[in-house]
């Protein structure tokens, strides 16, 4: 760091409000790398101060430089030397963490890229070592805190010389104010000095080098927190004497309790320990807690560790130690016989050369209760003031009783609710059932600590009970699940007797039994050992717990189970509507594939025998062909049909006998047109095995395949018609073409009835057909289709044909 | 000469037709698509389509419609599909008649002359009245043209010639036969659902809501045009 240096000078400074004075000929010296606190109450001219050295107001007279430059004015544009994080922070609370730390320095660069823009934020965040969430977070999403952060993030953005926080914990929580100290404390080292505007003592003290006290515009004093006591700077601020009392000595006591505790719930009987300790001054105390029947050292300071062994559970029935002197008259007043665990520690104590011990009982909010036991080498009766202080602390250790009590059992109603909840979320997401049963079974197996979770059924209409879904702690649900878990949930499905409870059976299981739509289920689960040895007790779930999550669970399920029902049959029905849907379609279409030829055929006939016209010759024999074509195209198409509800019908019969494949493929290439057969090539290898099956039957498969690829493509696209014997049992032949392919969706349709084909004059059935064919004769053919070319595979079974050719 | 546009995609119906068309001295126009039929009406004015209903491009229906609203040429059409509804949904979107598949030459021959009749403006004035006033609505009858309360009310040949038919007796009523035979010719006496389609539409162009109605329906006889 450079060496120090004045930041900021302010000479003579006076401003006035009319005749109101506001700041009386103040001098300020800030130098680099220092915090300094300006101390002052409401009103003694803090705010009008830094308002004049941010430039906002001009002052009457005297004279303020920067770094050795003399300010006049508001500076606009050029780099500020100083920054001020104002008490209202001046956030855009609609916009985010990123926006608002780079206000007004969105470059054109940074606008460009959203990356870029909130990676610059995190970095600048992340150089402060400020630790906020997201930088797309909305500010106003934020606590005051994380606020504060964000404004002290943008007044650093560039690097002032001086920062000036104005009162920047005044409306924080302790933790809250905590994290911005620390980032206050940590500027001066990035260059940066600060100045604090405050009128909390014990924050001045915590974090300025340096405490400059204004009051009524004039600077009172400036003192090292090193040399003073806040008493003083109290003091000073109020220009009244401080009347040093236990009182406020026990004020800022409770204050560091406080903040102890809130900085760590856990700690806290222990931190509240040692401040008492701290505040009677005393070297030896602790504490015990009831817990059960016995009474638990809880914590102490300065106990010799033998005494703290001995002492680590003493027994009681009754915890309300009278408050005893050491010479055994109750200084409370009430004369009692002392409980046995306070006589032996008086015993002890006496032995272990403590020549007071007195006891001080305290009851939580819940009436779980503790004793405060103090000891003293010295004799004497405590004072009032002790016995004050110690009651208050007393109440103190309570209530962190209370609150870790509370948090633990905070920590198990979350475990139950976020058990429950991940199972509704599970349920009720969009995965199938089957695989959101698991993960919602699984959820409940991990927030319950069981072994086995199963969902067990009985569908009304067989006698038989299965395991619908389970997860087991054994084997990550692999496996089989245990049989013996269909035997627990027996009861819960065989009758209603047992609806909408979960019922304890063995000692470490239990059961919800529901009716479901198909019948009843149970929702067992069970748990490795018997709960009452269950490691872990105090923060594993309880039994009325357990209950509660298992029966919410099955009512999930249920609810699952009756919406997958639903759908299914709304599936069912949108099924059946569109296949009859389908089935109009079909006859529309078909009324119209048989009514065209049929029209020709009438028309032809009509026009050959129209009384007022004379056809010549070669009109008379197109007509004729035509007649004859379109027969055949009604031929063609009848036996289509007839093919096609054979197959439809399953009763499609193949004549089988040993076939060919090549002969087969030849026959199908043959039966193109001259030139679309050269397009075809066909490779087939010397040992294919002979099939059993009907040549005729796959020879019209192949010319399908063969007529399609070769028409729908543009002329000389190649079909290259591959056949490949398979390790398993499978013959397959492939034809492919490089064409264009086919789009994905009439991929769909062509499989069915009903495409039409154009003018091919096919009945558009074919590739139908051709499938039924293939699948009659125990094989497959599935279409693919991508951006170059279609690829039709043809895969036979062999198994069933084992006699093979020589 | 008569100029008529088939519009079909099969090849050889084309043929069929066009072969008998071209022989009785007809001229032929042929698109196999929808698409390209619209741009021939706009470009030849045939006079009138013979329309199939399965086209590869559009919905012949569709095509339909917006040949009505392009142009009043006489439009039948020809479909495989024979029902009721097909008819009559071919009918309301402006079709003059409907042929079903398959039909034969005579049918195709008589129903082109029957639509051409219609909807040619041939007519030569007759004895009949040039003019014919009911309400606000005047019929004129050498130029085809209808008005309503002074504005043009655009009517299709078939429209204007059931209105007619109705106008030159205004007042008494014509069954359902007698309109058919007189408005599409011979051999439709029976189509009533033609006489149905087109006295809707002629109602929905000429009756406004809670006028007392123009056109009267005599229950299972026929219809009259209102007398006063």
């Amino acid at each position: 760091m450079a060496d120090v240096q004045v930041v900021l000078e302010v000479r003579a400074l006076s401003v006035r409000y009319g005749p109101v004075v506001a700041l009386d000929s103040v001098d300020l010296e800030v130098r680099t790398g220092e915090v300094v606190a300006l101390a002052g109450e409401n009103g003694a001219g803090k705010s009008t101060l830094i308002r004049c050295v941010a430039g906002d107001l001009r002052p009457d007279q005297g004279r303020i430089a920067v770094m050795g430059d003399p300010i006049e004015g508001p500076r606009v544009g050029s780099k500020p030397e100083i920054a001020v994080v104002w008490q209202d922070l001046a956030l855009c609370d609609n916009l985010d963490i990123a926006s608002n730390v780079l206000l007004g320095a969105e470059t054109r660069r940074l606008m460009f890229s959203e990356t870029r823009f909130h990676a610059k934020a995190a970095h600048l965040l992340s150089q402060l070592g400020i630790g906020l969430p997201n930088t797309s977070t909305t500010v106003a999403h934020l606590s005051g805190g994380q606020r504060q952060l964000v404004a002290v993030a943008r007044a650093m953005r560039d690097r002032p010389r001086l920062l000036i926080l104005d009162e920047p914990t005044a409306s924080l929580g302790v933790a809250e104010s905590a994290r911005v100290e620390s980032l206050a404390a940590s500027l001066p080292a990035q260059g940066t000095t600060v100045m604090i505007v405050t009128h909390d003592v014990d924050q001045m003290f915590r974090l300025a080098d340096r405490i400059v006290v204004l009051r009524r515009g004039r600077v009172v004093a400036e003192v090292s927190p090193e040399e003073s006591h806040p008493d003083e700077v109290a003091a000073l601020l109020s220009g009244q004497p401080v009347e040093i009392s236990p009182r406020r000595q026990l004020s800022r006591l409770q204050n560091l309790a406080d903040q102890l505790a809130s900085a760590s719930p856990s700690s806290g009987l222990t931190l509240i320990i040692s401040a008492l300790a701290a505040a009677l001054g005393i070297g030896q105390l602790c504490v015990h807690v009831r817990e059960g029947s016995v009474m638990r050292l809880a914590g102490h300071v300065g106990l010799p560790s033998y005494l703290a062994r001995q002492w680590s559970t003493l027994p009681t029935q009754e915890v309300r130690a009278p408050l005893i002197p050491p010479g055994g008259e109750s200084i409370g007043g009430r004369p009692e016989a002392l409980p046995g665990g306070w006589e032996t520690i008086r015993r002890d104590a006496r032995r272990a050369g403590f020549k007071t011990s007195w006891s001080l009982p305290f009851t939580g909010p819940r009436g779980d209760s503790g004793v405060i036991t103090i000891l003293s080498k010295e004799l004497g009766e405590p004072t009032r003031d002790d016995l004050e202080m110690a009651s208050l602390y007393a109440g103190y250790a309570a209530n962190a009783l209370e609150r870790d009590r509370l948090l633990g059992e905070l920590t198990v109603r979350n475990r139950v609710l976020e058990t429950i909840r991940e199972v509704l979320q599970a349920l009720a997401g969009p995965a199938p059932l089957d695989v959101s049963l698991n993960v919602a079974l699984r959820a409940l197996q991990a927030g319950l600590g069981a072994c086995d979770v199963a969902l067990i059924g009985r569908r009304s209409d067989e006698p038989e009970t299965t395991i619908r879904a389970w997860v087991g702690a054994s084997a990550d649900g692999v496996g089989s699940p245990p049989s013996d878990l269909l035997s627990l949930a027996e009861p819960a499905v065989s009758g209603p007797a047992l609806d909408g409870a979960a019922t304890g059976l063995a000692p470490s299981c239990m059961v919800a039994g529901f009716a479901a739509p198909e019948g009843r289920s149970a929702l067992v689960v069970r748990w490795k050992t018997p709960q009452e040895k269950e490691p872990n007790a105090d923060s594993s779930v309880d039994m009325a717990d357990r209950q509660a999550v298992i029966d919410d669970a099955a009512i999930s399920i249920r609810l699952a189970l009756e919406r997958e029902e639903s759908e299914k049959a709304q599936r069912e029905t949108m099924a059946l509507r569109s296949s009859q849907a389908a089935q109009r379609q079909f006859l529309s279409w078909l009324s119209h594939e048989l009514r065209t030829p049929l029209t020709a055929i009438c028309g032809y006939a009509s026009t050959l025998m129209a009384a007022d016209v004379d056809w010549d010759g070669p009109s008379q024999t197109r007509f004729l062909e035509r007649i004859d074509s379109e027969s055949a195209r009604l031929g063609r198409l009848v036996e289509d049909l007839l093919d096609f509800s054979a197959i439809d019908a399953g009763l499609l019969r193949l004549h089988q006998d040993w076939c060919e494949l090549p002969l087969v493929l030849e026959a199908a290439r043959s039966c193109l047109a001259g030139p679309q057969a050269d397009a075809v090539s066909v490779s087939c290898p010397a040992d294919v095995p002979v099939v059993w099956a009907d040549h005729d039957r796959l020879e019209q498969v192949f010319v399908n395949l063969l007529d399609n690829a070769v028409r729908h493509n543009p002329p000389g696209t190649a079909v290259r018609t591959n056949v490949d014997v398979g390790a398993d049992a499978h013959v397959t032949i492939t034809v492919n073409d490089d064409g264009t392919g086919i789009a994905p969706e009439r991929l769909d349709r062509l499989a069915g009835p009903g495409e039409r084909r154009g003018r091919s004059g096919g009945s558009g059935l074919g590739l139908s057909i051709a499938k039924g064919i293939v699948e009659a004769h125990g094989g497959r053919l599935t279409i693919t289709t991508g951006g170059s070319g279609t690829v039709a595979e043809v895969r036979l079974p062999l198994a069933a044909f084992e006699v093979q050719v020589q | 000469m008569t100029t008529v546009m088939i519009v079909e995609d099969d090849p050889n119906i084309v043929d069929l037709i066009r072969s008998n068309l071209v022989i009785r001295g007809f001229d032929t126009l042929v698109s196999d698509e929808g698409v390209r039929s619209l741009q021939l009406l706009e470009t030849a004015s045939p006079d009138i389509v013979l329309l199939d209903l399965m086209l590869p491009d559009i919905d012949g229906l569709e095509i339909c419609r917006l040949i009505r609203e392009r142009s009043n040429v006489g439009v039948i059409v020809v479909s495989a599909r024979g029902g009721e509804r097909d008819k009559v949904s071919a009918l309301n979107v402006g079709a003059d008649d409907y042929m079903t598949k398959p039909f034969s030459i005579e049918e195709l021959l008589a129903r082109i002359t029957a639509t051409l009749r219609r909807t040619r403006v041939a007519d030569s004035p007759g004895a009949s009245p040039e003019f014919i006033s009911i309400r606000d609505i005047t019929i004129d009858l050498a130029a085809r043209q209808v008005e309503r309360a002074g504005r043009v009310v655009h009517l299709t040949p078939t429209e204007f010639a059931l209105l007619r038919e109705l106008a030159e007796h205004r007042g008494k009523s014509l069954t359902h036969a007698h309109l058919l035979r007189r408005v599409w010719g011979r051999g439709y006496e029976t189509e009533t659902e033609y006489l149905r389609v087109y006295v809707r539409r002629l109602r929905a162009k000429l009756e406004s809501e809670g006028d007392e109605p123009l056109i009267l329906t005599a229950p299972r006889v026929g219809y009259r045009l209102t007398a006063d």
